[in-house]
């Protein structure tokens, strides 16, 4: 194998395999910051009740 | 009645690039790059997928996803959607989604089952003992049905591995998108990847087996795959070739992303889903396609037979040579199963996608349940699917693929993205993708999928009419046989009207269910 075909095999896999790491990385990021766990919700709902309870105060 | 959907997003993305990962990533990618100058073909290969491939699989995955939103999950209902009110025939554009995947499943499910029948003969070790070309032709001709031999009297053990094929496809649909499509994606699409990994270490491990031609060893046979001529890239040819290939391996112009897409919530990401998708696909195609065929091939026959190999096309690469090199190594029989069981995988995450349109059409707007939705579309391909099985030495097979996998793919890719950049408007369009995205898509992309794009598209379109003007379009090489090329022609025909007629009758109801509702 020429020099030339190895720059072309390095460089084509390289880019295919940045591009991979790379999506595969961010999707895998993104579905963990989705992850919603017990305590937020618990916490979510506490924070609507309060505010729920705060209009009723109002009117 | 209330929409499937995917359950993960990775579910989608891998159901996406199972359904872009095909039999043509490991065996029409190399055989291609050889014969258009190696290395130097990846230049306008990569040209291609960033000018022609991501953009139109963006456009897919917006426009579905759009689609979905008004209950449509198939072509004519997501182009009608996108069209608007005042195009009424954008919906009959949409038949040519729904048709073309059709026609393609017709004679993909055949050779999906041929794989399936070899990894089958692989494991009983009968491919291997073939150790000759003209037994393991024999083998291929006689297991088609093409010419009975001593080894395979009829075509029964081929039509029996078909039905096990073909129910086993209508079986994973009829469990649903999520219980059936992204679970076998979730299962298929890693171990395909494992089984690739193991196949290219074989072969990059295999050295130079033979002491007797010590040129015949695998880093020639890399060089062969990998060394640019870059005289070639001067011909217009070898960049149509590259965006060609380009567009088959991708999955894009066939209708099948609409339909996938249409199963997403509207605020889930496309941008990043639809490059993952693509990523994976490149991966197969490129460094496992590129790595086991044709460096395996040079290893075992020398360079000047692999140019002959090269050349020899798709289904002798596939099934006569990689047999025969399976042969010669230690653990043959293993490593053949791998590799058919490999392509059966890749076949099989692709059949199920092409044939999710016709099911989501007569979901959606016919309002049918799943099981008559299967019935219905299983009939029609089990019927048309025997043209390809018995009338091969016609040339049936070839016919479906002119049509079907090459010129409606690339006529109905032209439609979308006019439709993505100029009828729904590049800015709405640009707003729709970027719904929910998790990435931010560089800005000079709307100016690609405005105008280099469709133009790009159009050169496809009638260079591929242009070569094949004489051959296939007006049937000059089928010789003799023209007359039962013809009839198959015209069946396919009234079969396309017949689609044409379904999207007016659901057309009717719809509206008419509106006017009794008002």
């Amino acid at each position: 194998m020429k020099l030339s075909g190895w720059i072309f095999m390095i460089v084509s896999w390289s880019a295919i395999i940045g591009l991979c790491v790379y999506c595969f990385r961010a999707i895998f990021r993104t579905q963990t910051r989705n992850i919603v766990y017990p305590l937020e919700v618990e916490s979510q709902i506490e924070k609507e009740a309060d505010e729920e309870r705060a209009k009723d105060e109002k009117l | 009645m209330k929409r499937q959907e995917w359950t993960s997003k990775l579910g989608v993305i891998l159901a996406v690039a199972g359904s872009a990962v095909g039999l043509g990533n490991f065996l029409r990618f190399p055989s291609i790059a050889t014969q258009n100058g190696g290395g130097a073909f990846l230049i306008p290969y990569f040209i291609a997928l960033i000018l022609l491939g991501i953009p139109l699989c963006w456009v897919e995955w917006a426009m579905g996803r759009y689609g979905g939103q008004f209950s449509h999950g198939s072509a004519p209902g997501i182009l009608d959607a996108v069209g608007g009110r005042r195009r009424p025939a954008a919906k009959y554009l949409g038949a040519i989604g729904i048709f073309g995947p059709l026609l393609i499943f017709f004679y993909y499910v055949v050779i999906e089952s041929w794989t399936l029948g070899y990894a089958f003969y692989s494991l009983t070790g009968v491919l291997v003992s073939a150790s000759q070309k003209q037994q393991v032709l024999l083998f291929f001709d006689g297991y088609r049905g093409i010419a009975p031999n001593d080894m395979f009297p009829t075509i029964t053990p081929m039509y029996v591995i078909f039905i096990i094929t073909f129910v086993t496809n209508f079986g994973i649909l009829y469990l649903g998108i999520s219980k059936g499509i992204e679970m076998v994606n979730k299962i298929a699409m890693p171990l395909l990847a494992i089984i690739g990994v193991i196949l290219t270490a074989r072969v990059l491990t295999l050295g130079t087996p033979d002491p007797l031609h010590p040129d015949w060893n695998l880093l020639n046979g890399l060089g062969f795959m990998w060394n640019p001529d870059f005289k070639r890239l001067g011909e217009p040819k070898v960049w149509l070739v590259a965006a060609g290939q380009i567009f088959f391996t991708l999955s894009v112009g066939i209708g099948v992303i609409l339909t996938y897409a249409s199963y997403l919530k509207p605020k889930d990401d496309v941008a990043l889903s639809s490059l993952s998708a693509s990523a994976a696909n490149e991966f197969m195609e490129v460094i496992i396609g590129g790595s086991v065929v044709i460096p395996a091939a040079v290893v075992f026959y020398g360079a000047t037979q692999a140019v002959d190999i090269a050349k020899g096309g798709t289904f002798n690469l596939g099934f006569v040579t990689m047999p025969l090199i399976f042969a010669h190594m230690p653990g043959g029989s293993f490593f053949c199963f791998l590799w058919f069981i490999l392509l059966f995988l890749a076949g099989l995450t692709s059949s199920i996608s092409i044939l999710q349109p016709a099911v989501s059409f007569l979901e959606d707007e016919f309002r049918y349940n799943r099981r008559r939705s299967i019935l219905f579309s299983g009939l029609v391909c089990f019927i048309f699917s025997q043209f390809a099985i018995f009338g091969l030495a016609r040339g049936f097979l070839d016919e479906m693929d002119f049509w079907g996998g090459t010129i409606l793919l690339v006529l109905f890719g032209l439609i979308e993205v006019i439709y993505f950049g100029w009828i729904f408007g590049i800015d709405r369009g640009w707003e729709e993708l970027h719904k929910g995205a998790d990435i931010r898509i560089p800005n000079f992309f709307r100016l690609i999928i405005k105008f280099i794009t469709p133009l790009y598209i159009c050169i496809i379109l009638i260079y591929f009419l242009a070569d094949n003007f004489k051959g296939f379009v007006l049937m000059k090489s089928y010789g003799e046989r023209w007359k039962e090329v013809l009839i198959l022609r015209l069946a396919l025909l009234l079969f396309f009207l017949f689609v044409c007629f379904l999207i007016s009758i659901a057309w009717k109801r719809r509206f008419n269910e509106r006017g009794i509702e008002k």
